[in-house]
């Protein structure tokens, strides 16, 4: 199969399934604290109907606050189309160099922060100087990371780490001290996602927002592009990890039609159970006050550098 | 161009500025545009001589295979002068001289409307003259091929930043400019005494030969060298816990001496260094480069750390200067580091980002300082809490300098990120193959780059964000206008030459040797290092287009028009700037996560109304972070010079006899110890 279709056949899936993860999250969360809740595909109609709402725009703002649903977007974007997703090999896995996918990470989150503050009230510079620390303390855990994921692979770009193995687990098992990355990665996932226990998306209380208090005072289009990009970025990490706990079965350049029907049927089934996880831990556990998350942080980036250093290690031997 | 001509343009470059920095006393109202016109023009002439021989093939030196050679070779334009001293220019110092002259010809253009802006502040004969004689010295410093010359264009720069700094004639700038001169003067000494060592005290003699007789010195003399080399290069850089005098000459200098000297001078540190380790020196040991990656890193991340603090936009930029020299010397250490312990790709990669970070740091950091210069015009203040609202009323400005702020924070597709690009990559990829020692400095070099890159990114957002964006905080900032297209050309111009330089990194670092990290079998348009790839053009292209599409899908799934302006969201009460976020605020949570380093102590004292009344009538706050070099290093060392000068006081009482008896016994020891 043409690269360029696998790239085309996974960008439309994710764009397609991106609503339903925030959608299948709240559900099961109602399901979890005893709620009927709201059926997993109301997002969809919500981003519809945002889409026809008028754009109130804060006379505040400058072009800053027009330029960031687009940035945002786009770096979440970008990310959909380069990583290995529903596929490997497509057209840009060549872009998918783990360095490169994250500076675009905190490309997007730094638009984010900036339009934050355009608006000039307490409430978004709060959240965007709590998300800019969030992001920047982040940095070099993911680096690391991704680096010991290179070092086990012997692949720089994120698509070779993925694509390197092909039966379930095969990475985990051929490389046991992975498993310490994978799971600086899921809490990289949850602090860059806005999950617990960093940040909180249903709060209705602003001083505990993080990325709720930057959106605010975003309204119709520019909130659903904005909503839709949260969305589509949960999906991506979401699938990432997924992926990179179990990579098959992926569409690749040699795939019949059975396999792809196999592989976007599995995509549905990795996106459902890593829902239900993440539901799960924020039916059990608490969020962090922000002052704590340092320590959140920190906890993450030495499971990352013990990840690594096993890695060295393992090859010492 | 034939040799004769690129020599020729080459003394037009020297000459004209020489010749620009007289021009500057004629008295006539004129002088001040014909100065920096001609400099300019020098300027350019000297661009395009560094540029041609930066690139050009079949010039002399190729690293990294002159990373240890056992003879230097001569220089390329060679022509003699008195005491048959030889100037000229090689594939090395060419690529610093192109720098230079770029960001002096940008500096000049901008210096036009600066100083008559400023007419009452600075004198534009004496500020235009200084800065031609700056340029002269920086042009010596790189043209020289022996210590005499070296040192002497080197003072040159020394003394005549002094008196820049001095240019404004505060008592602020007046102790900014003594606490330089104190520093460069130690840093200077050191360098000539280091070099001295290398040649064995020769003056005049050709780094050439000093490249031949370094083999055979003794180790101790070897060592000594070194040291004194690492202070007086790093001190001059602005490495910690070297650089307190950074921050305060870089902030009271006028504006476009600030820019030269963090766009221009500051890379002749690197030179200087560079020169004498890749060029002077047989190798050098262990112990020597682990400082210098230890050096950089800390330099690095305290830099980036008190640029998250900082609340003065001119000393914001000073901290990330220091932040990306760190970087730097991080670079050079790990690339010497890998040289020693047999990784040599990571060599050339390390060495080769570290010149291209050199190159980068020089754009974006003068547009910035040039930008810190219009924000401050504007608002009349340096304090970034003064600013806000900047980006609504001058958007032409503002893009530019978001575009200088994200380049600045390591962002993709600029000229820094290249940089740092090949560096992690060509980390990343040597961590296999390295020895143990080597895999354990990698991976905390990696650790550290990706704390600093993370912090740069908050930095560089708070400036812009806090400088630029929500409601003017002042009323200087809610009356700005968009500044007049002269003083905004260079800014926008090293924009868009940060953005190119990145595009076109694997082109430009091809031409300038390094041909491993970007092969010429791939177009040009590839940087491949460490078994990873990274196509610039190709990246940017898609990011585009992916903006493009958004852009389309916007207009055909809703309606633009369908749009209204209101007032902020703020629980239903009109919001004034005094509500929104300060410089002090945003960065509250890493100053709060790094207290046990910043120490930072904050005092909010609430006056009452009336004694017994607790309604407040006003309130202060007061800010201070400590800074653990003055508490543990310069307090000390302050502390007890002053003690010990109490000690020498007490000789003094007043006894003639004493004195002579004392002159007399020193004369006595002399002659014991000489005989």
């Amino acid at each position: 199969m043409n690269p360029i279709v696998l790239t085309i056949i996974q960008i439309v899936v994710v764009l397609l399934i991106a609503p339903l993860s925030v959608g299948l999250t709240r559900f099961f969360k109602a399901r979890f604290q005893g709620r009927h809740g709201a059926v997993p595909w109301l997002p969809y109609l919500t981003y519809a109907t945002m889409l026809k709402k008028e754009n109130v725009i804060s006379s505040s703002g400058s072009w800053m606050l027009r330029a960031t649903p687009y940035a945002v977007l786009g770096s979440a974007l970008f990310l959909a189309l380069v990583l290995p997703l529903v596929a490997t090999g497509g057209v840009l896995a060549a872009s998918s160099n783990f360095i490169v996918v994250a500076a675009v990470l905190a490309l997007g989150s730094a638009f984010l922060v900036m339009g934050g503050l355009d608006t000039g009230s307490a409430f978004g510079g709060m959240g965007s100087s709590r998300e800019m620390t969030i992001v920047s303390l982040l940095e070099p855990t993911i680096i690391l990371t991704f680096a010991a994921f290179a070092l086990a692979t012997g692949s720089s770009a994120v698509d070779g780490m993925i694509a390197g193995s092909q039966m379930a687990g095969e990475l985990l098992i051929t490389a046991p001290y992975l498993s310490l990355s994978l799971l600086a990665l899921m809490l990289v996932a949850l602090a860059e996602n806005a999950r617990y226990p960093v940040d909180d998306e249903a709060t209705h209380l602003e001083l505990t927002m993080v990325r709720e208090a930057m959106i605010l005072d975003y309204s119709g289009p520019y909130l659903a592009m904005m909503e839709y990009a949260a969305a589509l970025k949960f999906t991506v990490f979401a699938l990432l990890v997924a992926n990179f706990a179990m990579p098959t079965p992926l569409i690749m350049t040699s795939s019949t039609l059975l396999e792809v029907l196999l592989a976007i049927g599995a995509t549905f089934v990795k996106l459902g159970v890593v829902m239900f996880a993440v539901a799960l831990l924020e039916s059990t556990i608490a969020k962090m006050r922000f002052y704590r998350v340092q320590e959140f942080l920190t906890g993450a980036f030495f499971m990352a550098l013990t990840g690594l250093a096993l890695a060295l290690l393992s090859q010492l031997l | 161009m034939s040799m004769s001509t690129l020599a020729i343009a080459l003394v037009i470059s020297v000459v004209g500025t020489l010749v620009a920095g007289l021009v500057a006393f004629w008295p006539d109202p004129r002088a001040h545009r014909a100065s920096n016109i001609l400099l300019a023009v020098s300027a350019a002439c000297g661009a395009i001589v560094g540029i041609l021989i930066a690139t050009g093939d079949g010039l002399l030196l190729v690293l990294p295979e002159a990373l240890y050679p056992a003879a230097a070779d001569g220089s390329a334009h060679v022509w003699p002068l008195f005491y048959g001293m030889v100037f000229g220019l090689d594939r090395f110092s060419a690529i610093f001289y192109s720098l230079m002259s770029v960001v002096t010809l940008l500096v000049a253009i901008y210096a036009i409307p600066y100083y008559e802006d400023h007419a009452e502040t600075y004198s534009k004969p004496g500020a235009n003259a200084l800065t031609a004689l700056f340029v002269l010295g920086m042009q010596g410093v790189l043209l020289s091929t022996n210590i005499f010359g070296f040192m002497t264009f080197w003072e040159i720069i020394s003394v005549t930043s002094f008196f820049l700094i001095m240019a404004g004639g505060s008592i602020a700038s007046r102790k900014a400019g003594f606490l330089f001169l104190i520093v460069t003067h130690l840093g200077a000494g050191a360098i000539m005494s280091g070099l001295f060592l290398l040649s064995g005290g020769a003056l005049l003699s050709d780094f050439s030969v000093i490249a031949l007789i370094t083999p055979e010195l003794p180790q101790a003399t070897l060592y000594a060298a070194l040291v004194l080399l690492l202070f007086g290069f790093g001190s001059k850089a602005g490495l910690v816990p070297f650089h307190v005098w950074l921050p305060e000459a870089y902030s009271e200098a006028p504006v476009p001496v600030s820019a030269l000297m963090s766009g221009a001078g500051v890379n002749l540190t690197v030179y200087g260094f560079l020169r004498v380790l890749l060029f002077m020196l047989p190798g050098v040991p262990m112990w020597f480069v682990l400082t210098v990656v230890i050096l950089g890193v800390i330099s690095a991340m305290v830099g980036v750390l008190y640029a998250v603090l900082e609340r003065d936009v001119k000393r914001l930029l000073a901290y990330a200067s220091i932040e990306t020299m760190g970087l730097i010397f991080a670079m050079i250490g790990v690339g010497l580091l890998a040289g020693q312990e047999g990784s040599t790709d990571l060599t050339q990669a390390a060495l080769y980002a570290a010149l291209f970070m050199v190159a980068a740091h020089a754009l974006f950091m003068s547009g910035l300082f040039l930008a810190s210069g219009i924000m401050i015009a504007t608002v009349h203040s340096r304090r970034l809490e003064a600013m806000g609202g900047l980006a609504k009323r001058l958007p032409l400005f503002s893009g530019a300098v978001c575009v200088l702020a994200l380049s600045a924070a390591l962002m993709p597709p600029f000229a820094p990120f290249m940089a740092e690009w090949s560096f992690l990559q060509a980390v990343v990829g040597a961590l296999t193959e390295a020895t143990p020692m080597l895999k354990v400095a990698l991976a905390v070099i990696m650790a550290a780059v990706g704390f600093v890159a993370g912090l740069a990114l908050f930095a560089m957002v708070k400036l812009y964000a806090i400088g630029f964006l929500a409601n003017p905080r002042s009323d200087e900032a809610a009356a700005a206008i968009e500044p007049k297209p002269i003083f905004m050309l260079p800014v926008v111009v090293l924009a868009a030459l940060g953005l190119l330089l990145g595009l076109f990194s694997p082109l430009v670092l091809n031409r300038i040797g390094a041909v491993d990290l970007a092969p010429a079998d791939l177009d040009m348009q590839v940087l491949a290092t460490g078994g990873g790839e990274l196509a610039p053009l190709t990246l940017f292209l898609v990011m585009a287009g992916i903006l493009l599409a958004l852009f389309l899908l916007r207009r055909l799934l809703s309606d633009v028009t369908f749009e209204r302006n209101y007032q902020t969201w703020d629980c239903g009460q009109p919001t004034t700037p005094r509500m929104e976020y300060t410089a002090t605020a945003f960065s509250a949570p890493i100053r709060y996560f790094f207290r046990f380093f910043l120490r930072a102590q904050k005092v909010v004292t609430s006056t009452p109304l009336t004694p017994n009344n607790p309604w407040v009538a006003s309130r202060t706050m007061s800010l201070l972070v400590s800074q653990v070099w003055y508490d543990r290093l310069y307090a000390p060392i302050g502390s007890g010079l002053t003690r010990l000068s109490g000690l020498v006081g007490r000789l003094q009482n007043g006894s003639v006899q004493f004195y002579i008896s004392l002159i007399l016994l020193a004369l006595l020891v002399t002659l014991i110890v000489a005989l």
